[in-house]
Order: C-alpha cells, then sequence, then structure tokens
C-alpha cells in the first residue's frame, strides 16, 4: 500500500486528474458576463424599482385607492389624498421608502388601475440617508422614462396574467 | 315591562324571544346575523331592499326579516339554500345599477354593500345593458353625494322624516328612474343632518370635509365626547398620526342614542386653523415676541406673587372658559383661590348675578337626558333648543312624537318639528311675567300651596290667560312632567327671578326641573369652586366679583383661561377692561389680533380635542375623554402647565388623585338633595331690568366652532352673519 501511495504522488497523477477538468472546462463556452459592460438578460416578471404611470394623455393614473399601502407587508408606502381641482381622487403625497421595500410585488398586483409597476431597475444607489425617499414626482419621473421599457415587459407577460 | 315570552325555531336552535317583534330584532338580540341594508333599529320599518329575506316554514316564498313578526313555534332558516337564493338574487339586483367604483369611494373598507357583496355576490356581473347614472346633488357644506351609488334603501329620507323632523331628503320618480333627492333643489340644513352620512349603508351620502382624504382602514378610534354642548355626547375621534381626520357618533343611549349633532362633528375643523398658537408669547419693551415656556412661566409667577404680596386681592380678575375639563379647572381655582384671589368666574354668559347665594351646588338637571323621551308634559322656557342643544331637542321630539304636550315660553319664535301645545311669544320683558302667570295658574288648584306672603305677589300679577291656565293644567295633570330652562334664561336679565319661579313651579306642579348650560362642563366649573361665591365641592367662601363685575372694572391683572373675548355676551366690556388693566394674560389655543395687540402673556392651550380629560355634563354624568390620545406632543399639557404655574407661585403642589371619584361622590350625595328655595328674595325682586337681545348662535358657541370652515359655510352660520351685518 505505501508503494502504491509513493508512485502515485511521484507521478503527479491527482494533480493530472484535477488538471483534466480544467482544461475540459477551459474549451467550454462560457456564463459569466463582463457586468457593468456586459448584462445578463432579465425577466419580463423581473421585480425592481417601484414607479408610478400616466395615461397616454399624461393624466395619472393613481386614484389615491391606497390599495398598495394597505398590502404593502413592509409600511414603505405613505400616501396622503384629497379632492383635485376636477373633483377627482388624487394623491397630494406618495412616498416609498426604498430601504424598506422588499419589492415582493403585491402593490402592482393591488393596484386596480395599473399606475404602480415594477420597472426592471435593480441598480441605484444613495449617498445621504434621506434620499431613500422616492417622492411622487421622482416616481412618475421614472415611470415616463421608461415608459416604452416597462410597457413593453408587462405586454409580454400580459398573457400570463 | 315584560311580555310574554314564544318559542321559536332559528337554524335548527330553539330559542325564547318577546313576541310583538319583528324577526330581525329577536335575531339581532340573539347574535345571529342576518344581512340588511334599508333596516335601522332607530328607523322604521321599509322592507324595500329585500336583503333580509329568510327561508320560514310554511310559507311559499322567502320573507323579509325585517317585516316579519315573530311567533310561536315559528320554524326559521338564515342559511338554508333557498334563504341564500334569494339573498344572492337580491344582491345581484342591487348590484346591477351600482358603479364599480369602490377604490375611490370613501364608504370602502366600512361598507355594507361591499362586506355584503363579497358574502353573498356573483364573481362577475351578468348585466350587459348600460348601468344607471345619476346627477349628484349639492347637499351644502357638510354631505357630499354621489347618487349613482345609492342603493334606494331610503333610511336618509326615514330619517327626515322621523328622526329630524324635517323631510329634507325624498324619493323621486319610480322604478328604474327613482332617485334620492332635495324636492326642489336646496341644501340639507337640519343640525342632526350629519347622521344621514353613518347610516347611509353605501358610499351614496358622505362626509364632505372627509370626502378623498383617507380610508378606513388607516384610522385610529379614540372614545371621546363633545366639548361644545352641555350634553356631553359621546363620540369617537377617527385619528391618523396625529391629526383627527373625522368625528363619528358612539352610542350612548342615556344620551345621545346613535346620534350626534353635526356642531360636535364638524367642529374639530377649528382647530387646524391658521392662528393658532403654539408657542408662549411675553411682551418685551412693548412688543409681543415668543418666549420659552420657562420665561412665560417665570413671568407669569412673578407677576402672581407681587400681587399676592401687595395683598392687592381685588386687582385680580379670572375667568375661565366652562368647556375646560375638570382637572384643569380645579387647578385654575386652586391657583387663586391659594394666592388670595377671590375673583374668579366661569359665567361670561349671564347678566343677572343677583340669585348667587340661592344658587344650588351645581345648577340643577334632575333626569337623564333619555328621560325627557318618558315626559308627558314639558315646559320650555327661554330656549331656542334646537340650535342650543340639538339632542335635547331631538329627545324632546321622541316625547313630543310619543304624545307629550310640549309647551314653549320664548323670547323668538323658532321652527320645532314636533307638535307644540302652547307657544306664548314674549319679549325679553315679560318673559318672566309669563311663567309667573303660569305659576299663579298652576297655584290655583295645585296640591302643594306656595307659601302665602308669595302668594300675595301672585297676587298681584294680572290674570293668566287661557294659555297659561292649559300649560299650568298639563303640567299638574302628569306624573312625569319636566321643565326645562334654556340658554336664553341663562342669559337673561331676570335670571335669578326666572330660576325662583321655575323652582317654585316645578314645587307646585312637583315637575322635574332641568338648566342647560353654556359649555361642555359648566357643572364642573360649579364643583371645582370657579364661581366667586364658592370653592370647591359647594364650601361658601367669601365673595368675589362675578363676571360682569369683573369686565367693568379695570385690575392689576386679568387672567382669561381658555376664553376669547368673543366668548363673552359682554365683549365690549371685557375688552375695554382687557384695554385697562395693567397685566393681561391669555391661556388660549388661538392668538386673536386684538389679544396680539392687548396680551402680555400668552400660553398656548391644548383644546380638548387634543388632550385627556373629563367632563361633568348637564345632568352630573362624569365622562372621561381621549384617554389613549395625546396630540401636540411638544407641548405641555394643560394640566402640566398649570402645575408648573403653582409651582413657580411657591405654592404647596394641590393633590388630583381621586379627584374625579371625589366629586363623583359629591353629585351622588349632593343630587337628590337640592333644595328647592320656596322663595323669592327681595334683592331677585327688586333687579333693575336692563332687557338686551340674546340669541343663541348654533355655530359660534365657543373659539373652535367659530374657526370650523366647514360648520361656517353653512346656511346657519351664513345667516346669522347677514344677521350681524
Amino acid at each position: 500500500m505505501k508503494i502504491l501511495n509513493i508512485i502515485k504522488t511521484l507521478t503527479l497523477i491527482d494533480l493530472l486528474k484535477g488538471l483534466k477538468v480544467t482544461l475540459k472546462n477551459f474549451f467550454k463556452p462560457k456564463i459569466t458576463v463582463q457586468y457593468p459592460e456586459v448584462k445578463t438578460p432579465i425577466s419580463n416578471r423581473f421585480r425592481g424599482k417601484l414607479a408610478l404611470m400616466k395615461y397616454e394623455n399624461g393624466e395619472e393614473r393613481c386614484i389615491a385607492c391606497k390599495l398598495c399601502s394597505a398590502v404593502c407587508p413592509a409600511n414603505a408606502i405613505s400616501i396622503d389624498s384629497e379632492e383635485s381641482e376636477d373633483g377627482t381622487r388624487r394623491t397630494t403625497r406618495f412616498d416609498i421608502d426604498a430601504f424598506k421595500c422588499v419589492y415582493c410585488g403585491f402593490c402592482e398586483e393591488a393596484c386596480p388601475v395599473d399606475a404602480i409597476v415594477e420597472t426592471d431597475i435593480f441598480e441605484y444607489h444613495m449617498t445621504e440617508n434621506h434620499q431613500r425617499l422616492q417622492t411622487k414626482e421622482m416616481l412618475l419621473q421614472l415611470g415616463d422614462d421608461y415608459r416604452e421599457k416597462i410597457v413593453r415587459k408587462k405586454e409580454k407577460d400580459h398573457h400570463y396574467k | 315591562m315584560s311580555e310574554p315570552k314564544i318559542t321559536i325555531t332559528i337554524d335548527d336552535q330553539e330559542y325564547k324571544v318577546n313576541s310583538g317583534q319583528m324577526l330581525i330584532e329577536a335575531t339581532d338580540q340573539l347574535g345571529i346575523h342576518i344581512p340588511r341594508f334599508c333596516y335601522h333599529e332607530k328607523l322604521s320599518i321599509a322592507a324595500n331592499c329585500r336583503m333580509c329575506l329568510v327561508e320560514v316554514e310554511n310559507s311559499t316564498n322567502a320573507l323579509p326579516a325585517c317585516a316579519t313578526e315573530v311567533s310561536e313555534g315559528m320554524v326559521v332558516k338564515t342559511t338554508s339554500e333557498s334563504a341564500e337564493l334569494a339573498q344572492q338574487a337580491t344582491m345581484e339586483f342591487l348590484l346591477i345599477n351600482h358603479p364599480l367604483d369602490c377604490p375611490i369611494c370613501d364608504q370602502g373598507g366600512e361598507c355594507e354593500l361591499q362586506d355584503l357583496a363579497y358574502s353573498h355576490g356573483r364573481n362577475e356581473s351578468r348585466f350587459e345593458v348600460k348601468k344607471r347614472t345619476l346627477p349628484d346633488d349639492n347637499l351644502g357644506p357638510l354631505i357630499s353625494t354621489d347618487m349613482t351609488r345609492c342603493i334606494l334603501c331610503t333610511r336618509c329620507v326615514r330619517f327626515g322624516t322621523e328622526i329630524a323632523g324635517l323631510p329634507e331628503l325624498g324619493t323621486i320618480g319610480r322604478g328604474e328612474s327613482s332617485t334620492i333627492s332635495t324636492f326642489v333643489e336646496k341644501t340639507v340644513d337640519h343640525e342632526l343632518s350629519g347622521n344621514m352620512i353613518d347610516i347611509c349603508p353605501v358610499g351614496a351620502l358622505n362626509n364632505k370635509p372627509y370626502r378623498y382624504t383617507d380610508r378606513t382602514w388607516e384610522l385610529d378610534q379614540i372614545e371621546s365626547v363633545s366639548p361644545h354642548d352641555c350634553v356631553g355626547s359621546n363620540m369617537f375621534l377617527h385619528v391618523k398620526g396625529d391629526k383627527i381626520k373625522r368625528i363619528v357618533p358612539k352610542a350612548n343611549p342615556e344620551i345621545n342614542e346613535v346620534w350626534i349633532s353635526d356642531r360636535d362633528r364638524f367642529a374639530f375643523d377649528g382647530i387646524y386653523s391658521d392662528d393658532r398658537l403654539t408657542v408662549p408669547m411675553l411682551r418685551k419693551n412693548g412688543v409681543l415676541e415668543e418666549a420659552t415656556w420657562e420665561e412665560a412661566i417665570d413671568a407669569f409667577s412673578k407677576v402672581l406673587i407681587t400681587l399676592q404680596n401687595k395683598k392687592s386681592k381685588n386687582g385680580v380678575a379670572a375667568l375661565i372658559s366652562s368647556s375646560t375639563a375638570l382637572n384643569e379647572q380645579y387647578l385654575y381655582a386652586y391657583l387663586m383661590r391659594s394666592l388670595g384671589f377671590n375673583n374668579i368666574d366661569h359665567r361670561i354668559r349671564q347678566i343677572d348675578f343677583t340669585g348667587d347665594s340661592l344658587d344650588p351646588i351645581f345648577p340643577n338637571f334632575d333626569i337623564k337626558p333619555h328621560q325627557i323621551e318618558n315626559m308627558k308634559s314639558i315646559l320650555i322656557i327661554g330656549s331656542d333648543l334646537r340650535k342650543e342643544t340639538p339632542l335635547i331637542a331631538h329627545w324632546v321630539k321622541k316625547a313630543a312624537d310619543q304624545g307629550a304636550s310640549v309647551n314653549f315660553i320664548n323670547q323668538e319664535y323658532s321652527e320645532y318639528y314636533f307638535p307644540i301645545d302652547n307657544f306664548i311669544l314674549s319679549g325679553q320683558e315679560a318673559l318672566a311675567e309669563n311663567l309667573a302667570l303660569v305659576l299663579k295658574a298652576s297655584n290655583d288648584d295645585a296640591v302643594n300651596k306656595l307659601p302665602s306672603h308669595i302668594e300675595d305677589v301672585l297676587n298681584a300679577l294680572p290674570t293668566p290667560s287661557l294659555s297659561h291656565y292649559q300649560i299650568a293644567k298639563s303640567l299638574a295633570n302628569h306624573e312625569q312632567s319636566f321643565l326645562l330652562s334654556g340658554l336664553l334664561c341663562h342669559s337673561h336679565s331676570e335670571y335669578a327671578l326666572i330660576r325662583s319661579y321655575l323652582n317654585l313651579l316645578s314645587y307646585v306642579s312637583n315637575s322635574s326641573f332641568g338648566e342647560l348650560t353654556h359649555g361642555a362642563n359648566a357643572t364642573g366649573a360649579y364643583l371645582t369652586g370657579c364661581i366667586p361665591h364658592r370653592k370647591a365641592f359647594g364650601e361658601s367662601h367669601e365673595l368675589g366679583l362675578n363676571a360682569l363685575e369683573m369686565c367693568t372694572k379695570n385690575h392689576q391683572l386679568i387672567v382669561l383661561y381658555g376664553i376669547e373675548p368673543e366668548d363673552c355676551l359682554y365683549q365690549e366690556k371685557l375688552n375695554q377692561s382687557i384695554v385697562g388693566s395693567q397685566t393681561t394674560v391669555q391661556f388660549s389655543p388661538f392668538i386673536t389680533p386684538f389679544m396680539k395687540e392687548n396680551a402680555d402673556i400668552m400660553f398656548p392651550l391644548k383644546t380638548p380635542y387634543e388632550s385627556k380629560g373629563a367632563f361633568i355634563n348637564a345632568s352630573g354624568m362624569i365622562q372621561d375623554f381621549n384617554l389613549q390620545l395625546d396630540l401636540a406632543k411638544d407641548n405641555p399639557s394643560n394640566q402640566e402647565l398649570l402645575l408648573q404655574i403653582i409651582e413657580g407661585s411657591k405654592l404647596p403642589m394641590p393633590s388630583l388623585d381621586n379627584l374625579k371619584e371625589k366629586i363623583k361622590k359629591f353629585i351622588d350625595e349632593t343630587k337628590n338633595t337640592h333644595n328647592r328655595l320656596l322663595e323669592i328674595p327681595e334683592k331677585v325682586l327688586k333687579t333693575t331690568k336692563n332687557y338686551s337681545s340674546v340669541s343663541s348662535h348654533l355655530y359660534d358657541v365657543d373659539s373652535i366652532t367659530r374657526r370650523s370652515r366647514p360648520l361656517q359655510q353653512t346656511k346657519d352660520a351664513l345667516s346669522q352673519f347677514s344677521e350681524d351685518q
């Protein structure tokens, strides 16, 4: 037994066995990407940063029913509302605390008018504590900026809902 | 009243129930729920929603539980297949025209239709034709309408006819085109109309100031008591964060049934007025500037100590509002009395003080509000009842509807929506005389005769007229008779004389007697010693100046606690006194331009909506309010503030332990020993009469109501404004 071990050690058989795996993988096609230059594809159902949508004529969708804040398991959404000048029910404050949000997507499901949506944005940062609050203006802006992308994403997934 | 018990079977279980009641009343008492929309325990039965259909054995059709009387051996199934089928069919019909706008409807979350749609509704509608829509009516500044949501249960219509007595809403049209509306376009103005918001089972009638602001599940509910009248209506504050969002009634069968007045419901808006005072103010070098609490308390204590050392007892005038909590009144009286200042009063809407020595320990009100309903004969003197205390007016209406004879002796005529037997309209100057004539008529054939020297006084009067005799007869003939003196009496220049007559009349006709008082806690003010002639618990004391005397003099120090000069009946006099006095200190939730110019120290107060405490209503019922609440947390509570001032003034700290219990015990002991003084003192008879017209304004009773935006837009407030012009 001892002799066999000595031969094994001297001929480096174990090492070559290991290198064989390396060599095999060396020529295999790669699945890692060079993030951030290259990005992995994202599912249509990916749940990222929240945004508020408008109708095509520019009118806000949100009707301040507060179902999203009611369903939110993390209490991340705070809303104030009142009767607007044209007599409709509108929000005066719509804050999402990004630190609290757990991206569960319940708000999107609860929304009766598809106002609050989850985008596929997951890369964002902030340097000050107060920046974690995303105000109504920021959320609407986000919805405007990524409108086409969001619409495309929702259209693709819509058959499965 | 024990009615014969009968046996009925509900859902395979036997129960003993009282005969004569409807099935739904029996099941409600037993805790079995039957769905309903149009049935309301305080309203008559309409049976038009058909939601409460249940299966009754031996009946071919399902029967409405609200309109089916229980009978011996009845077998009822509330959850059988045919009952559920009937209920589901009803629900489907109700939902045909009901819009699917729950997300924006303020009723969402507390909606009876929404709840039952979950349990009895279909998943989807089978109705493919266009839904009915209706234009909304403008019912005024208090109630918002979304008539498309209406399911025509007619609760609001029945409320108008039966509870308010003023049918402001009605059903117009037939079949598909029937709607609830005012007959001609007008606003809903009754002072109880806000209750339609609560009884509407859907979101058709809603709270206008609250419209679209919050959802029901966001609100915390806090038990409270109304600070605006002496009835002490129970209510719930609905609070989100540190802001009151709306007020709804809390049922109390002894005080307010299930209703509250619009004043109680909407006045709270005043506390969010722009002229709210949040920091103490101190006059430095002639300018009123913001100061720290310590500075302001120091400054005030110094003034108090200096005046105490000077022994200038009469140089200090201390006024307090009768709508302040019991503890505050007690501490305020303690502060002033301990420093030797006797001029303390809360009666800033009273003119005649000649009867002070005859004052009962606290204002009489022999019965509880709900007992008014059982009275068979009621005489109301000097009261604009509906505007002063809408809920007492409601109980009187209930009595009148049950056949009681209601009579008035009043300075001015206002409309009442119940039958009135005699209405003696007399000017200010003849009010006392008219009452005396009723007394004279009563004395003629009474069992309890008056002493002869009082008879002599009465004999000097002219012969009573027919209405006087009718009133006297009605009071004498009924064992359950009640005399009610209103706030106009209280502010009358012959108040003492009127009260003496009332005491005599109550003795002669063997009636109970009730006196309405200003503010929510006048009884407390009497018991805690906020009156110039008595200390706490009715102990007699060296006489100080009364409110009117205080207002007609200039002082070294004048202190207003919870009072604005506008609250005072003799505002001009008080203003002059404030201008003429050396130092003016005001404790107030608000700051007015006049006080900004004339006050030297100002302390911000918390309103009764933001602090906890207790009120004693006119009937001597002590009620805690807001025990779970503390809004405006940055500031010390009113009680802490007063304690700090007491400490600053180097006085021993008073004990507030068990104060409430002590007062409760004291009330119970003294309540039934009120001695009715069968006497009209010379002084009272010889009052110099100086009549001035006084009228009650529904929405001008205190600083909060005056600042409530919704109330000030009502017809009542606007008409008062045009009157003042």
